[in-house]
């Protein structure tokens, strides 16, 4: 055997003798990756986290409002503390994501796990745009109170963490749509000001004559409409 | 003086190919649109009995938009208003009233003033000559499914129910609990009880304001 051969040998011995050692240490690594795997959801969520993580140390107290323990058909008001921040858009996107989160139990929460904010706006006018997943309307359980309680909660979030926005449309995946899943109008904005009442207001305006027809979205009014009286005007804080 | 016939107009909501809730996945045939409209049939059958005109707003399994209702029962000249559901989740055998309306210390929608150039209510505005009415109607239909179908709450609820918004006559809508029971099918026995409800709360209703209690 020439002593080439042998310091060849040699060499091939150590380095399976390194591969050897270095192997568990790969399964290691290997195994803590895999436990790291996040969906897509959970990734975005972990970065909006970070930036307000980055932007504040101090977490502020916030109203959330979820399901109530005592009672599936109210809400209550859990204050939460939170990394909000400054920015309005990212106090929303904070706020909104611990609502559909960050329930005390699964039983209370109003909105879909499923559910994701895909944009949130805040235009000059103090008119918030909150954009939400599909899931939103498709895995919320049927009926007129679920929506309501789901449309109440963001509200009523929107309106504890951002206070400079005064109302509020609902986008469904980018889209205006006309009901949530069915049920509650999604057609008009949210009037966020009207929170600070006590009671329960009418939503409509009050009419100021006896009831006129109405006239049909894309239809001429009958001629008998014509000789209603005109449209009350919205009050003050309706619009 | 023959006192008006009342009419009731009787929605039975979702159809063809919105099927509403479903029941749990041991009943998949259970679903809200084919329930509510069982009920809403037996419904009309006891209050013609009593002597009410009702018109359904459908009469089989076919696919109406909330405009399609609202258009059929606007064209009606007076009448009450009722849309009916049957909600997935809820304390069984029970039923909750709504009028269109805000929820305490939620938010009204906003309805931006429109020129129309025409002498007539928007048609996202129909139910605001109504409002009060409505209210009125469902607190009296309440305390109706408080004591007939036992555990149902007391006062009835506001709800933003696209359905109401665009009816112009005193309007409510009833959500029964629920379809996720065992036997979804038992809720058609409520349609009898309903009725009575429905067409005692009328009554109260048009009472004159003197002679109510």
């Amino acid at each position: 055997m020439s002593r080439a051969f042998r310091i060849t040998l040699l060499l091939l011995l150590l380095a399976v003798l390194a591969g050897l050692y270095e192997l568990p240490v790969l399964r290691r690594q290997l195994a803590r990756s895999g436990q790291q795997e996040q969906t897509e959801e959970q990734a975005r969520r972990e970065v909006i986290r970070a930036g307000s993580e980055g932007r504040q140390e101090k977490k502020e107290k916030i109203a959330i409002f979820w399901l109530s323990a005592d009672d599936p058909r109210e809400l209550a008001a859990v204050e939460t503390p939170l990394l909000l921040g400054a920015d309005p858009v990212e106090r929303a996107r904070v706020a909104l994501e611990a609502l559909i989160t960050s329930a005390p139990t699964p039983e209370q929460r109003p909105l879909p796990l499923e559910t994701s904010l895909l944009e949130f706006y805040l235009l000059p006018d103090g008119t918030a745009v909150a954009d939400f997943s599909d899931a939103l309307s498709h895995e919320i359980p049927s009926g007129i109170s679920s929506e309501q309680l789901a449309v109440d909660a963001v509200v009523r979030t929107l309106h504890a963490a951002v206070p400079q926005a005064r109302r509020l449309k609902i986008l469904i995946g980018g889209q205006e749509v006309e009901t949530l899943a069915g049920h509650v109008d999604l057609t008009s904005a949210f009037d966020l000001s009207a929170m600070r009442s006590a009671a329960p207001a009418p939503a409509l305006p009050a009419p100021a004559a006896g009831p006129p027809a109405p006239a049909q979205p894309g239809k001429s009014p009958a001629p008998e409409e014509k000789k209603t009286p005109p449209a009350p005007k919205p009050r003050e804080g309706e619009r | 003086m023959i006192p008006a016939p009342v009419v009731v107009i009787l929605d039975p909501a979702h159809g063809g190919t919105d099927s509403g809730a479903h029941g749990g996945s041991e009943d998949e045939n259970a679903v809200e649109k084919d329930l509510v409209l069982a009920i809403a049939q037996n419904m009309r059958r006891e209050m013609e009995r009593q002597g009410v005109r009702v018109v359904l707003t459908r009469q089989g399994d076919v696919t109406l938009s909330l405009d399609d209702r609202a258009a059929l029962a606007n064209g009606i000249g007076s009448g009450f208003f009722v849309t009916l559901h049957v909600a997935s989740t809820g304390q069984p055998n029970t039923a909750q009233a709504y009028s269109f309306g805000t929820p305490l210390g939620s938010a009204p929608p906003v309805f931006p003033p429109r020129a129309l150039g025409i002498e007539a209510v928007p048609w996202d505005n129909a139910q605001a000559a109504y409002l009060v009415p409505s209210r009125r109607l469902a607190e009296l239909l309440q305390v109706e499914l408080a004591q007939k179908l036992g555990g149902s709450p007391d006062i009835p609820q506001f709800a933003q129910v696209r359905q109401l918004r665009i009816v112009a006559h005193p309007a409510v809508a009833i959500e029964l609990s629920s379809v996720a029971e065992d036997d979804p099918e038992s809720l058609e026995k409520a349609a009898v009880p309903l009725a009575n409800a429905l067409v005692r709360a009328i009554a109260a209703y048009r009472q004159p304001v003197e002679a109510r209690p």
